[in-house]
């Protein structure tokens, strides 16, 4: 577990084909077993039936190694993890903020039987157990890589399929608990950062083209929240009738591409016709990461997005990409906590987190 | 779908389904709250008491037509309420008013068209993987159905000049035709 918050993960590397817009792709897809009941309906001695079955079935065939030092991909059982590490693995995106909750049981009951598979060496695939779903397994590149990551997840699920039935039917496909999943059971998804577009006030055009397209545009945070620091999830909404593939072109060939293009056409606007005012928008930003003595992780966000667009549009010598990539998870607070070595109170996590930017970024 | 008790034949039905203490199997049943004669006529002998799985009222039941779910108890109202159901059984019981409530969801597509497991696939040849076939690709109207929609995706694609979507959709045409041209059962 240490071992994989010290890391930073892939996606966040800043590599990637039109990494200066898209920070990530991701594909996920959501499976359960045969002969079990789904997740929320499925009583703790069932979840715990469903969590060993997995785990004997996938560490039997490799997909899992119980060894986090030398397996490719370690068995990490959330459930016995603090709230900390927890929180931790839901900031790397590793698991949903649902997965770090888990389920209601009682004190006698114990914690919620779940777990998380994740790959140990830049954690570009992790598979969820007992989520809301049985598994859910996906898969995250840097930049935009979709067809890699879907290769990659496909070329799991199949290893997985190997040794576990899948609850399947002829005519819905792959069964989820929740309809609006059933089919190809597949989210594919891009990160993308639209401070250009949100500063000249169009991003509302990237919500109506995906809106047109029957395509979700949400905060990076994941379902429901609002976009801290301009990062939007584009994903698919449609799961049936559909293939894999078209779904998949769908979004990278139409939609994503279209979106690059707006904004660069607006961050070409803003230095052509308003540089003054974005050179000081990404100067200021850099004097309060650089300088601040408080900061809440809502504010680093945002001036880390700026940032990010002062280095993308050559304004800024440093820091480099990949470094405020970095930071965006680091001022995250259990990865704040992780990095201070120590459990902060409320009060004294904004200090923290501004001498961790100010630390980093003068170096 | 029994609106009054079994037992007492006077109260509504708020009992609906009951896990048996021994076999461990869901028992349908209806019977009115604290109904005396429900442990009576569920429970095993010397097993125990059976456990109340859910409880429905008879209007919640009726709106659906349908009674739970028997792999899991799960009744349509519960699932109108939390969006989510509760086992793979609950797709084929609540299918007729589950398909139109999908197809809204789902841009109007009632059928699944993509990825299919392997296993039943790659064992197509052996004789006793011929029911597991058919479970998956379907019969012959769905597999009519899902030739149908891929014709108007294909369609569609060409029209909008949308060339790369309409040789991916052309690629699953031929991989399904060359599938149902598999021998198994219930074709035709």
């Amino acid at each position: 577990m240490r071992q994989i918050l010290d890391q930073t993960p892939a996606w966040l590397s800043g590599g990637g084909e039109h990494a200066d817009v898209v920070l990530s792709s991701r594909v996920r897809l959501a499976r359960n077993i045969a002969g079990f009941r789904f997740v929320g309906r499925a009583d703790i001695q069932e979840r715990r039936d469903v969590l060993n079955l997995v785990r004997k079935k996938l560490t039997n065939a490799g997909v899992a190694s119980e060894d986090t030092k030398t397996g490719d991909a370690c068995w990490l059982d959330v459930g016995a993890m603090n709230e900390y590490e927890r929180d931790a693995l839901s900031e790397r995106q590793c698991i949903s903020r649902q997965h770090a909750k888990g389920h209601k049981t009682s004190a006698s009951e114990g914690p919620d039987p779940r777990a998380v598979i994740v790959q140990t060496r830049g954690e570009s695939v992790s598979i969820m157990v007992n989520e809301e779903d049985h598994l859910r397994l996906r898969a995250v590149r840097p930049g935009l890589m979709l067809r890699d990551a879907f290769d990659e997840i496909n070329a799991v699920d199949d290893r997985v399929e190997g040794v576990l039935e899948y609850a399947f039917s002829s005519r819905f496909g792959y069964l989820t608990a929740c309809p609006t999943n059933v089919g190809t059971g597949i989210r594919v998804s891009v990160m993308l950062h639209l401070p250009a577009l949100r500063v000249l006030g169009e991003i509302d055009r990237v919500k109506r083209a995906a809106a047109d397209m029957s395509l979700a545009l949400r905060g990076f945070w994941g379902e429901g929240s609002e976009a801290d620091g301009d990062f939007y999830q584009l994903s698919n909404q449609t799961t049936l009738g559909k293939s894999e593939e078209v779904l998949l072109a769908e979004l990278s060939g139409t939609i994503v591409p279209r979106v690059i293009e707006y904004e660069r056409r607006a961050r070409e606007k803003l230095m052509t016709q308003r540089r003054e005012f974005t050179e000081d928008l990404v100067f200021r930003a850099l004097g309060v990461l650089t300088h601040a003595r408080r900061i809440g992780a809502d504010e680093a966000m945002g001036k880390l997005s700026e940032v990010r667009l002062g280095v993308t549009l050559g304004l800024l010598g440093g820091p480099d990409v990949s470094t405020v990539n970095r930071l965006l998870l680091m001022v995250q607070q259990a990865h704040l906590q992780h990095a201070v070595g120590k459990a902060l109170e409320p009060g004294e996590r904004k200090s923290a987190r501004a001498a961790l930017l100010r630390q980093t970024l003068a170096g | 779908m029994a609106n009054y008790c079994e037992g007492c034949g006077e109260d509504p039905v708020t009992h609906e389904m009951f896990k048996d203490p021994v076999t461990g199997k869901f028992v349908e049943h209806h019977f009115c709250a604290n109904c005396p004669k429900a442990k009576g006529l569920v429970g095993h002998p010397g097993g125990g008491e059976p456990e109340i799985v859910h409880h429905v009222s008879v209007v919640r039941v009726t709106a659906s037509g349908v009674g739970p779910c028997p792999g899991c108890g799960m009744t349509f109202a519960k699932f109108r309420e939390s969006g989510r159901l509760g086992c793979a059984s609950c797709y084929t019981h609540f299918e007729k008013t589950l398909g139109p409530l999908i197809a809204r969801a789902q841009e109007g597509a009632t059928h699944h068209i993509g990825k299919l497991p392997k296993r039943a696939i790659s064992c197509a040849s052996s004789p006793e993987n011929k029911r597991s076939l058919m479970e998956v690709l379907g019969r012959a109207e769905e597999r009519a159905r899902k030739m149908a929609a891929l014709r108007d995706q294909l369609h569609t694609a060409l029209t909008s000049e949308r060339y790369e979507q309409a040789a991916l959709i052309r690629d699953q045409i031929e991989q399904l035709q060359s599938l149902y041209e598999l021998p198994s059962e219930g074709q035709g």
